[in-house]
């Protein structure tokens, strides 16, 4: 219950009578390391994304397309992938690949990639990229299937089909759940500080560790990515009418909001 | 020999013009065989759909196939261009056996033009668009050369003003007459219509009938699967009736409609001409 003293008590730092003092002061201090950080989990998103949209859409189209010995491979993949904690993903990739002699310390060119980077990036493209499969296998499914036969009687090839007529009728479908998807992905990006990625909740990990002044950090943080993840939501409903270009030329003519 | 232009002017013989072409109806018999269907059997699971089909089709020739619901009437018009896969005996469309695995498959769809009931234009292209990506994905046709093909065919289907509309923008029978068109742009040997009035409301059927028909006089190749049997006794050179995965008889339209052999015939012909 939360009685009135109690409420005081909370407030008392936010009416800190100490000259100099205020409410969001550690924030503000350290909003370098924040925005650094902000800066780390866009980046690690960025990656992330990318490998789970390569990774789920060859996947899903493992799933779609008639070969056995694949499909396999590829529901066992989605089935792992999806129904183990990504924290014990990353875990899994930062300590167990090198282990296997796998070097996660890389140097790309002019870029060098650090170990906690690399498994973080994979662990969550892999995670992600197993939901994302599932959200396009079910987008590839719903396309009717007299598509694909006229695309063939055509004489377009399997994978012409596919490019040309199936998969742009099924990305305006798989928007939605892909959206979702994302802007859970760039919230679960904030696991990749357990293993020292130096990501927006690794710094105020850091800030927290040295001030204690946990509410404001972390009311700063849910702040940072509502400001990363709302955008999101509205690149999508963007995508989505932009994809369906009748749709989008019906709500100007009608001078709606598009 | 193939009928290579793909606009002949709809009142004369095609470029190639054999004497039997020249005569729309009876003399087709000289004609290639461009489909030979040799003991062809069609199973889905525990169904034996195709049950030994026999049939030659000639080149030129304008064939309607009919028969009750459930008889194997789509079956035997989709296994021309495989999209089924026959499970016995040999197809032969245009010298390739479809029975072989290592038949070149895509080429037969290439040369094989097909409209569907359900029309399955691509929606999320415009028009002519759907016209043209065949010809340019396919055949690598340039681009300013598909789309000027296109807009031809388009005019012949009476449809160019909704060049650049959306499928879902056009009625049924609109719908069809682009997929008549956008099967024409490959210019293919042989055209199959799986019912393709069925879906369309009355008054549309006769537009999609009478883009059919000019195509007949033009000398292609066409296999019909229709209900419409005033269309097949004026415009067929051949009816097969086909009854449990047979072709059970065979025949001009008039000997067919006038004086029908098998009972089986008899008894479908009865139904459907005094509903």
């Amino acid at each position: 219950m939360l009685t009135l003293p109690a409420l005081a008590n909370l407030l008392t730092p936010l009416l800190a009578a100490d000259a100099g003092d205020y409410f969001g002061k550690s924030v503000i201090e350290n909003l370098p390391l924040f925005l650094h950080g902000i800066g780390m989990t866009l980046t690690i998103s960025f990656w992330a994304a990318l490998i789970s949209f390569v990774v789920g859409l060859v996947v899903a189209l493992l799933r779609v397309t008639p070969s056995g010995g694949l499909k396999i491979v590829a529901v066992a993949f989605t089935e792992f992938f999806r129904n183990t904690p990504l924290l014990v993903q990353v875990y899994a990739f930062y300590f167990g690949l090198p282990k296997l002699g796998v070097n996660l310390h890389l140097q790309l060119g002019p870029f060098e990639v650090s170990d906690s980077f690399a498994a973080g990036t994979l662990g969550l493209g892999l995670y992600t990229g197993a939901y994302v499969a599932e959200a396009l296998r079910a987008g590839l499914l719903a396309v009717p299937k007299g598509q694909t036969e006229a695309a063939r009687s055509l004489g377009l090839s399997l994978l012409q089909t596919l490019r040309l007529v199936v998969v742009p009728q099924a990305v305006r479908l798989v928007l939605p759940p892909l959206g979702n998807l994302y802007s859970a992905m760039l919230k679960n990006s904030a696991i990749l500080s357990a293993v020292g990625v130096a990501d927006l909740m690794y710094q105020a990990d850091y800030v927290n560790n040295r001030s204690f002044r946990t509410f404001e950090i972390f009311s700063a943080v849910a702040l940072f990515y509502l400001m990363l993840t709302l955008p999101l939501g509205f690149l999508v409903n963007w995508l989505e009418n932009k994809f369906n270009p009748l749709r989008a030329r019906r709500l100007r003519l009608r001078g709606a909001r598009v | 020999m193939t009928n290579s232009d793909p606009h002949p002017p709809s009142s004369a013989a095609p470029a190639n013009g054999t004497a039997s072409a020249v005569s729309p109806r009876g003399k087709k018999s000289d004609g290639r065989p461009i489909i030979e269907f040799r003991d062809v059997h069609k199973r889905f699971g525990h169904l034996h759909i195709l049950r030994g089909v026999e049939e030659t089709i000639r080149e030129g020739e304008v064939i309607v196939i009919l028969g009750p619901s459930g008889c194997g009437k789509s079956t035997m018009l989709r296994c021309i261009n495989h999209l089924e896969k026959i499970d016995g005996g040999s197809l032969i469309v245009d010298g390739i056996d479809l029975g072989d695995p290592h038949a070149n498959v895509d080429k037969i769809r290439a040369e094989t033009g097909m409209v569907f009931q359900q029309f399955n234009l691509f929606p999320h292209m415009s028009v002519l668009e759907n016209v043209m990506l065949a010809p340019m994905k396919v055949r690598g046709t340039p681009k300013e050369e598909a789309s000027a093909k296109g807009m031809k065919l388009l005019e012949r289907v009476g449809i160019q003003a909704k060049a650049d509309a959306y499928p879902i923008q056009l009625s049924g029978g609109q719908q069809q007459r682009v997929a008549i068109a956008r099967a024409l742009a490959m210019n293919p040997k042989i055209m199959l219509f799986d019912e393709p009035t069925s879906a369309l409301d009355p008054e549309m059927i006769r537009e999609v009938l009478d883009v059919m028909r000019d195509l007949a006089r033009a000398g292609m190749t066409m296999v019909t699967v229709t209900h419409e049997m005033a269309f097949a006794r004026e415009v067929a050179d051949r009816v097969l009736f086909i009854d449990a995965g047979r072709v059970c008889e065979r025949g001009t339209p008039q000997a067919f409609f006038d004086n029908p052999q098998e009972a089986r015939a008899k008894d479908f012909l009865s139904k459907i001409l005094k509903h």
